[in-house]
């Protein structure tokens, strides 16, 4: 009787104690910023601003956005009731480790308010969604390639040395590879990350959407005579999806006609090879020449997707939060901090241009994934 | 004095003698390099073919629309946008080019490069064979051999 009286008395204080060291954590909602940040009313640059958000404060992740990208924090009042109340970019907040997005609800707030673009000409820009509702016409792009044998686990990617960079969709095949929060694209990651350990035959350095059809960029060891830089990636690849960008190089040689005629062309032939074409934006900075003309051609392309219903991520308007839009010097390649560009555990840099770009990406393919393969898990 | 007089002749002979043998031994290390010479410059000139694709593969990295409708086939005139604008952002040269025709065949072989110049780093793409045929008696440049 003794025996168990002990016995019962360490198993309460055990107890006991796990609880108040329970409550002495902070939940994995809880945040502070990283650096003093704006708190807006609405997951979006174009949303008005609250107030500053100091270092000193503690905040309280009560919402995010689809992606992750963007927050809703609350600041309590030490009576308990609520402060601040408003939207922050989460790359700025030092997040718990432990924080999962999975178990935060998702804001059925849009991406932006386009009346309240700076111009008239960037409202297309604002209305487009950074991921774009999936159509369900790719059903029948991916049933054609399904027929033409390719691979659904397989995605690709065709662009300009944007795009070439390993640094850019190669690194979801890396170790170093750690979603942290955004473990809601976890079953994306492992699904598609062995199809990204090689490069892409038509995602070279100096491509522009000329180049992609002449054989000459075409190199000769993996394509065949006369094939075009496009048509060799997808015939060696046999993706489902292809990742596709250009602007950066095409907004300074050619005109807005010969860029649509162009990236028609990409689209179509993509279609045609039965793989589902993923357009994009490109970041693009005001204070470059090039500002205007990035506006037509960015806008051009949501165009040239909403006509042929494929999926668009709109990587101009979720760089808009970013320091220098996610841009390098040269005002074309994303930024980074180091080669680790899928890497959002805490304590990392997480929004770099980079690191921003392959977490759209992943989280468009898992869209993809979810809404239009039949069952990703039994294909491929 | 005769003496003298058969002394001096023959140093005169001797020296001759040492000058006509010195040219005589030189002059076959004038023809040092007789392949300069012997071989045709490989056919960059006479062939009309081989200058044509010359012409082609310069008009290309200078994106000299003129030059390519004139020189593209027929089958190829769709692809004259692509092959304008297709180094346009980059700065393309040829390097260490030689052409010469396949016997027997309407094919072009080239050696060489085409160098693009991108963000201070040179790319390579190597050149190819290529097929060329004769229309309304000129040479034209038809795409990569097969």
């Amino acid at each position: 009787m003794r025996r168990l009286l002990l016995i019962l008395t360490v198993l309460l204080a055990s107890t006991i104690f796990t609880l108040a060291r329970a409550q002495e954590a902070p939940p994995p909602t809880t945040a502070t910023p990283l650096q003093d940040i704006n708190l807006r009313q609405g997951p979006g640059t174009t949303y008005p601003g609250i107030t500053r958000l100091y270092t000193t404060a503690t905040v309280n992740i009560v919402e995010r956005n689809s992606i992750g990208t963007w927050v809703r924090v609350q600041q309590m009042r030490p009576d308990g009731s609520v402060g601040l109340d408003g939207w922050v970019v989460s790359g700025y907040l030092n997040l718990n480790p432990e924080l999962r997005f999975s178990t935060i609800p998702v804001s059925p707030l849009v991406d932006a308010i386009p009346e309240r673009a700076e111009s008239l000409s960037l409202r297309p820009l604002y209305a487009a969604p950074v991921i774009s509702v999936i159509n369900p016409a790719m059903r029948d792009v991916y049933q054609r390639g399904l027929e033409m044998r390719h691979y659904t686990h397989v995605i690709t990617k065709i662009g300009d040395s944007v795009s070439a960079d390993s640094l850019y969709l190669n690194v979801m095949s890396r170790p170093s590879a750690n979603l942290g929060p955004y473990d809601y694209l976890s079953d994306a990651l492992h699904y598609f990350a062995a199809s990204t350990q090689q490069g892409s035959v038509a995602a070279r350095v100096g491509l522009n959407t000329f180049a992609v059809f002449d054989p000459t960029w075409a190199p000769s060891d993996q394509c065949e005579p006369n094939e075009t830089p496009l048509h060799c990636e997808l015939r060696l690849k046999r993706p489902s999806i292809a990742l596709i960008m250009f602007g950066g190089n095409d907004v300074k040689n050619f005109n807005l006609a010969e860029y649509e005629q162009q990236m028609r062309r990409i689209v179509e032939e993509t279609l045609a090879q039965g793989v589902i074409p993923v357009l994009s934006t490109f970041s693009a900075d005001p204070n470059f020449d090039t500002w205007a003309d990035s506006i037509s051609f960015n806008t051009r392309i949501i165009q040239i997707a909403t006509d042929y219903q494929v999926p668009l991520i709109n990587l101009w308007l979720a760089a808009r939060s970013l320091p220098e839009f996610g841009l390098e010097g040269d005002g074309i390649h994303m930024n980074h901090w180091g080669t680790d560009t899928l890497r959002f555990d805490s304590g990392f840099p997480a929004f770099s241009g980079a690191n921003l770009r392959n977490l759209l990406a992943l989280r468009m393919v898992d869209e993809i994934r979810r809404t239009i393969f039949i069952d990703p898990n039994a294909l491929g | 004095m005769i003496n003298r007089w058969k002394v001096c002749l023959l140093i005169a002979l001797l020296t001759l003698a040492g000058c006509g043998g010195g040219a005589a031994t030189e002059a076959p290390t004038v023809v040092a390099s007789p392949e300069a010479i012997v071989a045709p410059p490989t056919l960059t000139g006479p062939d009309p073919a081989v200058e044509m694709v010359m012409r082609y593969l310069t008009a290309k990295v200078n994106s000299d629309s003129a030059t390519l409708a004139e020189v593209l086939c027929s089958e190829r005139e769709a692809q004259l946008p692509n092959e304008v604008n297709s180094f346009a952002s980059v700065q393309a040269r040829l390097e260490n080019v030689e052409c010469t025709r396949v016997e027997g065949a309407d094919i072009v072989a080239c050696t060489g490069s085409i160098m693009a110049l991108y963000d201070a780093e040179n790319r390579e793409f190597p050149l190819s064979s290529y097929r060329v045929l004769q229309e309304d008696g000129d040479w034209k440049w038809c795409g990569e051999s097969e």
